[in-house]
């Protein structure tokens, strides 16, 4: 066997082990957490939610709430609580960005799922496409290598955004 | 720089320079977004009213988008919630850190 074929064999049975560890880690955070809400409470909420968003644009339902949670924060004056405020609704924008409002895909599921298979959370083709975007625009652009990480977390943030 | 993204740019870092191929590199991008993902939920469900839940589960017709928009920033603007989820989104980002040490990257 060629030293070549061998080394993409490391690297792929590397990645099926560090993508394993991460989906089990998360299935097993996601777990624990859900202890203590009861699953008719959290069906409930998932079929409100995916009720609410069907047939909707996901960034337009996702920008409509945000602007209803960013109109119902009041105004602050204390300097203290402005920044802490600020950072509040980065957190805001974050979880915006990444559909977690408006998802209706019940995440601990798939990652249970993912567990089960090994081969990590379900996949999704266009978010596959646009990681691969991301990283293109490393070898396009000749960013460095932080501007390229940037670009990344910056698209894991905004996949499936239509706006991006 | 704000401290999740920190979190997040570091856990980018990472596995940018561990030893696996892009299309490894690509899921765990994608199982990071949906632990974010998984993270808000569970804070939602816990502080969400449930009478207004349970009414709006009994005619699931009368659900809309401005309803539940309604229901939510309610939830997220009660006191408290916010950071609640911050520190979610924090500690599951927390767990991703921790399996990649635990695979030496």
């Amino acid at each position: 066997m060629s030293e070549e074929i061998q080394s993409e064999e490391v690297k792929a049975a590397k990645g099926a082990e560090i993508r394993k560890k991460v989906s089990e880690r998360i299935s097993n955070w996601v777990k624990e957490k859900s202890r203590g809400i009861e699953q008719v409470d959290r069906h409930a909420f998932n079929a409100v939610k995916k009720k609410a968003v069907t047939g909707e644009s996901p960034q337009g339902a996702a920008n409509r709430l945000k602007s209803a949670i960013e109109s119902g924060g009041g105004v602050v004056k204390d300097e203290a609580k402005k920044t802490k405020n600020k950072m509040l609704m980065k957190t805001l924008g974050i979880i915006a960005s990444v559909g977690a409002f408006i998802d209706p895909e019940p995440v601990s599921k798939a990652a249970l799922a993912a567990t089960a298979t090994g081969i990590g959370v379900a996949e999704k083709a266009t978010e596959l496409k646009a990681m691969k975007d991301a990283r293109d625009i490393k070898k396009s652009k000749g960013l460095a290598p932080q501007d390229a990480k940037g670009a990344i977390v910056e698209r894991i943030l905004q996949v499936g955004n239509p706006s991006y | 720089m704000y401290h999740m993204e920190e979190k997040l740019l570091a856990i980018v870092t990472r596995i940018e320079s561990a030893p696996i191929g892009d299309s490894d590199k690509d899921h765990l991008y994608v199982q990071v977004r949906h632990a974010l993902q998984a993270a808000v939920a569970p804070v939602l469900v816990s502080h969400v009213p449930k009478d207004k839940l349970h009414e709006l589960t009994h005619d699931l017709s009368s659900v809309t988008l401005d309803r539940y928009i309604q229901l939510i920033a309610g939830v997220v603007n009660a006191e408290g919630v916010m950071e609640e989820i911050e520190a979610s989104m924090i500690s599951v980002l927390g767990e991703i850190d921790t399996a990649l040490l635990e695979s030496g990257v």
